[in-house]
């Protein structure tokens, strides 16, 4: 449209009327404007900040947890490991082979059972890292997100400051 | 057997629920795609708002650079109206219908004003102005409502506004016009009907009502036939001219009474006892009836009419006496150049005869001896007679002309024959203030108003020639005086003389009509000027009948 182009196009001009020879009023605003656009910018940029220490905490608290599934896996091993060995003791004690017959099935199926928890909280450990970092991406994504608004915010207040200014117009002066 | 052995005892691990992920990045962007869009929308009303205001300029510039008329639409020719709907459209077709609407009003006004002006030339009635006027006020409203029944509603509502105060302004001045010649036609019916109705009251005198068998006075009838019309007449007038209409009839009664009663009292010869007394005949009701004032008048009247009448008899006796005596004379003259005979003594018969009536016996002896040059001491009474002769025919009015043509003359026959010439001169006067008086010749009844006018100027007359003599006299002429030069300044000052009522009304009524025309009317205006002031025919005539009265013409 013409009235867009024009208003895009004049901006030069308008700055050039509102900064060089318009009122006081007038430039205070295309300042304003200018300014305005540099703090919609800045506050992008601090919202893009929050979001990677949110990425970053997530990600953290994804490590934390999945070193707690850690450790309970290994907790779990150890009572399976004692578990085992008491069994062993006993066994022998009764005059039992311990590696063979119920005993060795006893063990065995104590083995399976501490295996399965180990594995689950193994997994569990894995899954808390992958959400941390599906997590920590989200935020990192809305971070570049709010820079990008912010600049484009910012651009386009400045350019409506100039274009409102550049309406208020001044003297045109020399003949013809 | 051996105590059971020990198993590994659960912990009760499961499977983690999935952790709820806080999708930052997808609000983040919903947050900006709204806030761009906000931006846009602001953007994009911004640019609309410029557009709008600048096509609303544009739009009333293309409507001011294109205007269109009535005539030009129903010929589907010129520059087009703009079609509503849009904003450029809208600001051209406003200006475009303004001026359309104004090129409407201002036809309308024009045509109201032609009409206002017609009809108060008389040339269209107020019926007529009223169809007119509603048409046009219609028509206006009619032509414009197809194109915008805004405007059209307003110039219908402006020209019937200017229509019904050019209605109103015409209906102020016809009223303002019957006014007038209503007032005109009073003063008319004042002026001449009323004093010949008061004469005619008047001279019938107390007379017996048929129907109740009671006397009826000449002033009843007055009241009756003239009062009460007059009051009907004056209804709707002005109080002050209905004061002076009053008036002006009170003055005509009482003047065609003292009138009545003056002509009575000569025509019968009533003594001044009798008038007093009031032995008027069938005048006596009405001058019991009279005021002190008006019976004076009469008095008066009465008695500057006897005067009057014993002058001109007077008068008419010398007038006799000096044609018997100019006859006497020229039969003299014949009978000094006569030869002897019986034809001259036939003719001294004649002569005696004739003179013995206005000469003495000496006088006509010694003029039937034969003439003589007179000598030292002696007159020569052929020479006075020949002198005399000349004065009365020759129209000699100048004694210095005598003394030039006829030497020889003695300051005696001087002396009489500036009596003569005197006498000559005063018949000369008296002749130029009959006409001064508007008195036609040979009139002897004359009206109130003439003896009143012929009084004043023979007043006037006789100031001019006392003044002359004293003039004269101090200029080594005494007695001298001449009637051509006392007529001459008496005519100068006429107007002052004759200013009476009438004449008053008379210019009054020429201000009334010059007035009506912003213009001056004076007893000089001609008749091309007053058709020139678009006065009717009726007004016309109603102004040189005053113009006359002021000119002293009857």
């Amino acid at each position: 449209m013409e009235t867009i182009s024009g208003l895009f196009g004049g901006a030069g001009e308008a700055a050039g009327a509102a900064t060089a020879g318009s009122s006081a009023y007038s430039t205070a605003s295309t300042m304003a404007s200018i300014a305005q656009g540099i703090a919609q910018y800045a506050a992008g940029r601090q919202q893009e900040g929050l979001y990677e220490a949110q990425a970053a905490q997530a990600r953290l608290q994804s490590r934390g947890e999945a070193v707690k599934y850690e450790q309970q896996a290994n907790g779990i091993a150890k009572r399976a490991l004692a578990a085992q060995a008491l069994a062993r003791a006993r066994a022998a004690a009764g005059g039992i082979d311990p590696f063979s017959g119920s005993a060795m099935f006893i063990q065995s199926l104590s083995s399976q059972e501490a295996g399965e928890e180990i594995d689950l909280s193994r997994e569990n450990a894995k899954l808390a890292l992958l959400a941390g970092d599906q997590q920590a991406e989200t935020y990192k994504r809305a971070g570049r997100t709010s820079r990008s608004r912010g600049l484009l915010t910012g651009l386009t207040t400045i350019a409506t400051g100039f274009g409102k200014t550049s309406q208020v117009g001044g003297p045109v002066r020399g003949y013809g | 057997m051996a105590e059971s052995l020990p198993r590994y005892q659960k912990a009760g691990v499961l499977l983690a629920d999935v952790p709820r992920l806080d999708f930052g990045d997808r609000r983040e962007q919903a947050r900006s795609l709204s806030s761009l869009d906000e931006r846009l929308g602001q953007l994009s009303q911004w640019a609309l708002g410029e557009a709008v205001d600048r096509a609303k300029v544009e739009g009333l510039q293309f409507g001011a650079d294109n205007p269109v008329t009535i005539s030009q639409l129903e010929a589907a020719e010129g520059p087009k109206l703009q079609p509503r709907g849009t904003v450029f459209g809208d600001a051209a077709r406003s200006i475009q219908v303004m001026g359309i609407a104004a090129d409407v009003e201002l036809d309308g006004q024009e045509t109201i004003n032609r009409l206002k002006i017609a009809a108060k030339r008389g040339e269209i009635d107020t019926t007529g102005v009223a169809v007119e006027l509603k048409a046009l006020v219609e028509g206006a409203g009619k032509s414009l409502v197809k194109i915008d029944p805004k405007a059209s509603h307003k110039v219908r509502g402006a020209l019937a506004t200017a229509a019904n105060s050019a209605y109103l302004s015409i209906l102020e001045s016809n009223a303002k016009k019957v006014d007038e010649q209503t007032r005109v036609q009073i003063d008319d019916w004042i002026s001449n009907v009323v004093p010949e109705q008061v004469r005619s009251a008047l001279e019938a005198g107390d007379t017996i009502d048929p129907e109740t068998g009671r006397v009826v006075t000449p002033r009843q009838r007055i009241v009756a036939s003239l009062h009460g019309p007059l009051r009907e007449k004056l209804r709707g007038q002005t109080d002050e001219f209905a004061r002076q209409a009053d008036k002006r009839f009170a003055d005509i009664v009482a003047r065609e009474r003292v009138n009545a009663l003056s002509a009575h009292a000569l025509e019968n010869n009533l003594s001044l006892g009798q008038i007093r007394g009031g032995q008027f005949g069938k005048y006596a009701g009405t001058w019991r009836e009279m005021q002190a004032d008006d019976q004076e008048k009469v008095v008066v009247n009465y008695m500057q009419e006897s005067g009057r009448r014993h002058l001109l008899e007077e008068r008419t006796r010398k007038q006799g006496e000096e044609a018997q005596k100019r006859d006497v004379y020229g039969m003299l003259s014949d009978y000094w150049t006569m030869r002897d005979g019986p034809k001259k003594d036939a003719l001294k018969r004649d002569i005696v005869a004739k003179g013995q009536g206005v000469l003495s016996f000496d006088q006509l002896k010694s003029l039937l001896k034969p003439p003589t040059d007179g000598g030292e001491g002696k007159a020569d009474v052929t020479l006075e007679i020949q002198a005399e002769n000349a004065v009365r025919r020759g129209g000699i009015t100048d004694l210095a002309e005598v003394q030039r043509r006829f030497p020889g003359l003695r300051p005696a026959q001087l002396k009489h024959l500036n009596g003569v010439i005197n006498n000559s001169g005063d018949r000369t006067l008296n002749d130029g203030i009959r006409l001064l008086a508007g008195i036609p010749d040979g009139l002897v009844q004359m009206s109130g108003d003439q003896q009143r006018r012929k009084l004043a100027l023979q007043t006037e007359a006789e100031r001019l020639k006392l003044e002359e003599i004293e003039k004269n006299g101090k200029a080594g002429a005494p007695g001298m005086w001449s009637p051509s030069s006392v007529l001459a300044k008496l005519r100068d000052a006429k107007d002052r003389i004759t200013a009476d009522k009438e004449v008053e009304g008379a210019r009054a009524t020429l201000e009334s009509f010059g007035q009506s025309k912003k213009a001056t009317i004076t007893e000089n205006t001609s008749e091309q000027e007053l058709k020139r002031l678009k006065f009717s025919p009726a007004e016309i005539n109603e102004i040189k009948r005053r113009q006359r009265l002021l000119r002293g013409e009857r």
